[in-house]
């Protein structure tokens, strides 16, 4: 019988392929055995599409039924949001949100594909496939503690990693332009001495400036459990990597479809492109002592939307009862994430910086 | 005309004879160090003051004055109050020694004016411009709560701990005088301290939404169709430059008939 999951087997030993990220190809775990993507994704074609016609299958006789029961395939439709599906290798049942698109069992660890996933909602058009590994998140975490003046001494020694997952995060790339007009009032100052007296002469100007800005695939995560912070302070992406969506890139991590749609995420989208239009239009006038914008108007086209899924790696550590989760981008390794400060830290620098410089200062300019 | 040389001359004559008239160095003319032409001091004040001068000129060889009078213009034709002191110190003889080193405190009750003159090396080397300003300050908040045996006591006390400090070869001035407590000391190191603790903060907290979409121009991407600077008016305005009248590189200002001082209001 057909499932909605799939998973890629090695073909000498019929172990699980992951996609490892610096050599770019499907690894079998167990004999070491590395393929093409696109040898595999030649291979894995027929199954997947099977994959994904039984979901369409399953949907529409859900359609059909209460939600809650299950279905004559035996997966089911959970009335929170929870999906199950059965696992290829060992025949585990896979509990998942019902926006996952790829996992792992927690039986046999086998990494699966839902494929049904991006053909009932929309298929994304890129993934950037993973570059680092988890050994590279792991090392860059323990990296971004060195130097942290204000971190309390017992963090780094006492904190531990309490999950570490490799996720292909469901983006919305926004293409499009912003009209900016923008009218400034602006003066330059001159200032002679003639005598006893001091005459400071302004000029005033009225300046304009008018212009189109293009944009080009502004990101904006589209799943509402990635904390926006984190998805937009790990930016930028190399884009020139994005490739066309293949599921042989999803083996080993976990996936997401979005669950946010293009419209929503779009007023994100907007907000940056109006901000940075005026920061172009303050950029071109120069020259001026004081420089005041008094008329702003932005005009918005949209373009292009494309989905992509992007590489992030999550890493959440606990320390004193508290979590701290961490960000880095799976493609350029830029690690990102709120530490614990320590007050006492905070207090000595303060005090460390202030009074050394107090009493230069004193035997400087005296008492 | 005739009635103002009248009041000097009897006011001259009161100086000599008066009861608390100090014995000048040898071969001086018996002298009243306070003169309360206006009425200002009881008696046992009046008197406690003389004492004090007297030991001051004694000392220092340099002989404080106090006069006060309903108005300086019934004494002198001038309007000026400090040429009037300059005139008076000279008719009446004041001052110790050939040198006749003293300063003389005038108050004048009508349009509450006043007057610091000094004269002689002595003097002028104790009380240089920095320490006249000094010296007025000390006593000036006094006269203007009426509390005139307290300023004149801070005159007279202040005066001395000015001859002692040019006794001891460091006159009081611009370069020697302790300097008030400078702000910057303090306002400076805290605000440095600050903006460090608030870059070390920001280090510990790295996840921030972003506001711009910089990164995502596309390659001359920005397109200026309108480029406008157009000149609209100009205004002018005038400042007078202050300037430092303390003398800056410190001193005593010396006029031509050989006095320094200072006048104002109280």
């Amino acid at each position: 019988m057909a499932t909605q999951v799939t998973n890629y087997q090695c073909p000498a030993c019929t172990g699980p392929l992951h996609y490892d990220g610096a050599s770019g190809k499907l690894e079998c775990e167990y004999c070491g055995s590395a393929y093409d993507v696109a040898e595999m994704e030649k291979r894995y074609a027929g199954k997947e599409a099977a994959a994904a016609a039984q979901a369409a299958a399953e949907e529409a006789a859900e359609l059909g039924e209460d939600q809650g029961e299950y279905t004559a395939g035996g997966e089911s439709w959970d009335p929170e949001g929870m999906k199950a599906y059965s696992c290829p290798s060992c025949g585990a049942e896979l509990v998942c949100d019902e926006t996952t698109a790829a996992t792992s069992c927690p039986y046999c660890g086998n990494p699966s594909i839902l494929p049904g996933q991006f053909t009932r909602m929309q298929k994304p058009d890129y993934v950037l496939p993973f570059k680092l590994d988890k050994k590279a998140a792991e090392d860059a975490l323990r990296n971004y503690y060195k130097g942290k003046k204000l971190l309390p001494k017992a963090f780094t020694a006492e904190n531990h990693i309490r999950e570490i997952k490799g996720v292909y995060v469901p983006f919305w790339l926004y293409d499009g332009e912003a009209d900016a007009d923008v009218s400034y009032a602006a003066t330059r100052v001159f200032t002679t001495t003639r005598g006893n007296e001091r005459i400071t002469t302004t000029e005033h100007y009225q300046v304009r400036r008018a212009g189109t800005v293009r944009f080009e695939k502004i990101p904006v995560d589209a799943s509402s459990k990635m904390p926006d912070e984190h998805m937009d302070s790990i930016e930028p992406f190399d884009y020139s990597e994005l490739k066309p969506l293949s599921t042989a890139y999803l083996p080993g991590y976990l996936a997401d479809k979005y669950d946010e749609d293009a419209e929503k995420c779009a007023q994100r989208a907007d907000q940056r492109a109006k901000t940075t239009a005026l920061n172009e239009m303050n950029r071109s006038v120069g020259g001026y002592a004081t420089c005041i914008p008094v008329r702003e108007n932005v005009r918005l086209r949209r373009g292009a939307v494309k989905y992509a899924l992007m590489p992030v790696w999550m890493l959440s550590t606990q320390w004193k009862g508290q979590n701290f989760l961490f960000a880095m981008n799976g493609q350029t390794g830029k690690l990102i994430g709120d530490l614990p400060i320590s007050r006492g830290r905070l207090l000595g620098w303060f005090a460390g910086v202030s009074l050394p410089l107090m009493a230069v200062l004193y035997l400087l300019l005296g008492g | 005309m005739k009635k103002k040389s009248i009041l000097s001359l009897l006011l001259a004559l009161c100086l000599v004879l008066s009861l608390g008239g100090a014995a000048l160095a040898s071969g001086e003319m018996a002298v009243s160090y306070v003169m309360d032409e206006a009425g200002l001091l009881p008696a046992e004040e009046a008197q406690a003051l003389e004492s004090r001068a007297e030991q001051i000129a004694q000392n220092y060889g340099c002989a404080p004055y106090i006069l006060t009078v309903a108005d300086f213009r019934d004494y002198e034709d001038t309007y000026d109050i400090f040429e009037a002191g300059m005139n008076l110190y000279e008719r009446w003889d004041l001052g110790y020694g050939t040198e006749k080193n003293g300063l003389l405190l005038i108050l004048s009750m009508a349009e509450r004016d006043y007057a610091l003159v000094t004269y002689g090396s002595v003097t002028h080397r104790a009380f240089t411009d920095y320490g006249q300003d000094y010296l007025i300050d000390q006593f000036l908040d006094n006269f203007r709560n009426d509390d005139w045996a307290g300023g004149f006591r801070d005159y007279l006390d202040t005066g001395a701990w000015l001859l002692e400090q040019a006794k001891n070869g460091v006159p009081y001035d611009v370069d020697t005088a302790p300097k008030g407590f400078n702000p910057l000391i303090v306002v400076i190191p805290l605000v440095l301290a600050l903006v460090v603790c608030l870059v070390l903060t920001g280090q510990m907290k790295t996840a921030n939404r972003k506001t711009g979409a910089g990164d995502y121009i596309i390659q001359n991407g920005t397109d200026l169709r309108v480029v406008q600077d157009i000149f609209t008016h100009r205004t002018v305005s005038r400042q007078v430059i202050e300037q430092n009248n303390s003398g800056g590189g410190g001193g005593t200002t010396i006029n031509s008939r050989g006095f320094s001082g200072k006048s104002g209001k109280f």
